[in-house]
């Protein structure tokens, strides 16, 4: 196990490093720089630009700028944000925290509910159950996050004026304890049930196509022709091979989510990194941008050997190959 | 929102639509019954104003931050401010007075001001903060160049010392980046990374109390302020990146005032929601066609001309702009009615006219009738991409093939506004603070002259107008200068912009209310009032 995980992270490593490279090179090749937005176009000298563009060492070639970002970040430094004037980990740091709870939640509940929903159409397949959720799963599928969201908001905020519009407080309250907490969970739902809604037909398809197919093995006829009740059949046999693909699903989704959730996080102005990641993409905020991609690949690597982990767990063939 | 010929100018719009209205003080009033002007302004309550982002920093004058801009002007005092009827009127300073060769500006600033951390505010604050903008090149140095020297005669007067006269200084001194900011805190310090920078301390009407990241920032009353003293305890700035989320909380009461860039589309509805005002400001800024005059097919005068009769403005205001807008013929804008020229404007749409000028220019048609195919390139912010399609149905009657470029903002900025690498864009952007602001656009020393235009005379004419002291003087220049962009064409232009700003029927007092649009900048608090 121990060499297996050694040889994950070191792959993971190399992940990282690529994907910073590839990043590092398609934003910066992007046209447009962050000084004119940092200059301003009102009336900004030629030589007020030179020296910004020296400042923020822009005008190096591409490679030694790269190196340069590794050298710092190899001391454990983020950068500077250069639209924000602040350090990169503390503007990250920030907005961690309402991303995580936003995604982390969103994708558990999915994941629940999902799975369920799909383990009980595969075991009612052709009922009426099973095919108007599948139809649904492909409504929701093809719905884009953030009209979802807006939809959410005319009929459960603006029609029905159950829930609040947007944000994550109601800034008219000073709310402490309890109360804040409450007033969160309050605004959280609406984002919340927009990332379940969006996230659900994944897991519902996987675990329905993942059930069906195990029911339809060879040795699964062989219990049931012992007579093994079809609850046990599917409790002891079935499940346990069904959920390995969910599990895979699962750790690639955390990842997805974590910055899928921008948009979403946008339309309900929940403090999330979803509007930091957005204006560092229109005002080409290098160091921010590159920050928030390390984020990212840095969770997907984790994510994946995580996954990896369980699915030994689960799954002894994978640690006998392993070992073999 | 927030807007200047390019992104900015986008961006500066805005501000604009943030701040909205001036012009007239039309707000749309469904008002209920209750305190009003019997039983006048009620103290106390908190106002809810959305914002579009986190300001990045609150050292007012570093750098261009449209979300910063609404707060610095409840926080920070200007010498002079400009209102939101674009006049200019007193801020910390009491009065002005040029000399007789417009060399020497002297400000006599109001006594017994103080920051919100206590300490004297004295003219040794105003030499610091304009000394600092100047040597750190801070947003708005480009238009103090005409600045020699500043002196302190005593804590109570200021006297800027010209290399000539300019009469658009004192515009720029009253509009953006020139707040006055505290030396006893930066005097010695890094003013990018001084830690005032997230705590500041100002001489407004409000003082800062919080700043939550993507949530909200809090101001409260200051009960000491030097002018008239707000009514409202705080105003919190509830940070809504998405119109739409924006417009749907005020429409469900979570937000006071819109403050962000409304949907177009939602014009209709701000000005006839019983629960709802609408200000409404004409802003000096304009949306416009801009040419590359130096190279490709629009170096020709014709083709330009052509453009200009095959416009339809009022097509473009009802289906781009939704009716917000206001169909605009003359070379400037017509809020600096003293310098307008309203007797050389560009034509109406003639169909007939434009297509015998692409002949003129030897072009000849296709079999589908088209002489010419070009590229209009447009970032794609609203309501810049409405307008190229219904420029391309017009310009197709023409014979103009046009190929719409929609691109990012940044994408746009390289290639349009650094590079110069176009052949006609869509543009808006704020042409004041005076009639001096054409210069920066069109002169050919100009550094928003994204068109390549070049007329000396033009350039002869912009410069007297600002080197004059009195308006009737300057006039004659300015309008000659207008005569000449109406005959060369760099740039046609289509409507005048208008700021829509939304706010509850129960608010009294906003800047764009007729008890406060001359007395308030653009999104100042100060005499907002809760009336329920």
């Amino acid at each position: 196990m121990i060499t297996y995980l050694r040889k994950r992270i070191i792959t993971a490593i190399l992940v990282i490093i690529v994907s910073l490279s590839i990043n590092f090179m398609l934003v910066h090749l992007a046209p447009g720089n962050p000084i004119s937005l940092i200059a301003g176009k009102d009336n900004p000298s030629p030589e007020m630009v030179a020296a910004l563009t020296e400042k923020y060492g822009l005008n190096d070639p591409i490679y030694i700028q790269f190196f340069k970002y590794i050298g710092t970040l190899l001391k454990g430094d983020l950068g500077y944000s250069l639209i924000n004037n602040e350090p990169v980990i503390k503007l990250i740091a920030e907005k961690m925290g309402p991303t995580l709870l936003l995604a982390l939640t969103g994708l558990i509940l999915a994941v629940v509910i999902g799975t369920a929903l799909g383990i009980y159409a595969a075991r009612h397949k052709g009922s009426p159950f099973d095919v108007v959720m599948n139809g649904i799963s492909y409504l929701f599928d093809s719905t884009p996050g953030f009209w979802l969201g807006l939809m959410l908001i005319l009929v459960f905020a603006s029609l029905l004026k159950w829930l609040p519009t947007a944000g994550m407080v109601d800034l008219r309250a000073s709310h402490t304890g309890f109360a804040y907490v409450l007033d969160v969970l309050l605004h959280l739902i609406l984002p919340l049930l927009t990332v379940v809604l969006s996230q659900i037909p994944y897991f519902f398809r996987i675990a329905r196509s993942s059930v069906i197919q195990v029911m339809a093995e060879d040795f699964i006829t062989t219990l049931r022709a012992t007579g093994m009740k079809e609850g046990r059949i599917f409790r002891k046999y079935v499940f346990k091979n069904a959920i390995l693909p969910t599990v895979t699903v699962f750790g690639l989704s955390l990842a997805y989510v974590v910055a899928g959730v921008a948009i979403i996080e946008i339309v309900f102005s929940w403090p999330g990194t979803g509007k930091l990641l957005m204006d560092a993409i229109m005002k080409r905020d290098y160091p921010l941008l590159m920050g928030v991609y390390l984020i990212l690949s840095v969770s997907i690597a984790v994510c994946m050997i995580l996954v990896d982990v369980i699915y030994s767990m689960i799954d002894p063939r994978i640690r006998h190959n392993e070992k073999g | 929102m927030k807007k200047l010929a390019s992104m900015v100018c986008v961006l500066l719009l805005s501000v604009g639509l943030l701040a909205g209205c001036g012009g007239a003080p039309n707000d749309s009033s469904a008002a209920p019954a209750g305190g009003t002007a019997e039983t006048g302004p009620k103290k106390g309550g908190t106002i809810i104003v959305g914002l579009n982002g986190d300001p990045t920093t609150y050292n007012p004058d570093f750098k261009g931050d449209d979300n910063g801009f609404a707060i610095y002007q409840n926080i920070f005092n200007r010498l002079y401010k400009i209102n939101n009827k674009q006049e200019i009127v007193p801020d910390l300073a009491e009065s002005y007075a040029l000399s007789s060769d417009g060399k020497e500006l002297t400000f006599h600033l109001h006594k017994n001001v103080k920051w919100h951390d206590g300490k004297p505010f004295s003219s040794a604050d105003v030499k610091f903060t304009y000394d600092t903008i100047i040597k750190e090149k801070g947003q708005i140095s480009g238009s103090l160049s005409s600045i020699q020297e500043i002196t302190t005669p005593d804590d109570n007067t200021v006297v800027f010392k010209l290399k000539q006269n300019d009469s658009a200084l004192l515009g720029y001194l009253s509009w953006y980046g020139c707040f006055i900011m505290p030396k006893h805190l930066y005097e010695g310090t890094d003013w990018g990374t001084n830690p005032a920078n997230q705590k500041p301390v100002g001489t407004g009407p409000f003082k800062f109390v919080e700043h939550q990241k993507g949530v909200s920032i809090t101001l409260e009353r200051n009960d000491e302020y030097w002018g008239d003293v707000p009514y409202l305890d705080r105003v919190v700035f509830s940070i809504m990146s998405d119109s739409n989320t924006a417009t749907q909380a005020l429409y469900n009461g979570q937000l006071d005032f819109l403050g962000i860039e409304p949907p177009l589309a939602e014009a209709e509805r701000f000005m006839s929601d019983p629960q709802l005002k609408a200000g409404k400001q004409n802003w000096p800024s304009r949306f416009h066609v801009a040419f590359n005059v130096s190279e490709g097919p629009f170096a020709n005068l014709k083709l330009r001309e052509a453009v200009a009769y095959g416009i339809n403005r009022d097509e473009v205001i009802k289906k781009a702009l939704k009716g917000v807008g206001l169909s605009a013929k003359t070379a400037m804008t017509p809020l600096y009615q003293w310098a307008l020229n309203s007797t050389d404007v560009y034509p109406d749409r003639n169909v007939e006219k434009a297509k015998k000028l692409m002949e003129d220019a030897g072009y000849k048609a296709d079999s589908k009738g088209m002489y010419l195919t070009a590229t209009l390139d447009v970032f794609n912010s609203e309501p810049f991409p409405d307008i190229a399609t219904v420029l391309k149905d017009n310009l197709k009657d023409i014979g103009i093939d046009v190929k719409i470029n929609v691109m990012e903002g940044a994408a746009w900025d390289e290639k349009v506004w650094n590079n110069k690498n176009y052949e006609f864009t869509l543009l808006s952007g704020y042409q004041g603070p005076d009639p001096g602001g054409l210069y920066g656009r069109f002169a050919s020393e100009g550094t928003m002259n994204i068109m390549k235009y070049s007329n000396p005379k033009l350039d002869e004419n912009l410069k007297k107008g600002a080197a004059l002291v009195k308006e009737e003087e300057r006039a004659p220049f300015y309008k000659e200068a207008q005569k000449l962009l109406v005959a060369d064409k760099p740039m046609v232009p289509i409507a005048e912009q208008i700021g829509v700003v939304p706010y509850q029927a129960y608010i009294m007092g906003a800047p764009t209310s007729p008890e406060a649009i001359q007395k308030t900048g653009f999104t100042e608090f100060t005499y907002v009032w809760i009336n329920k």
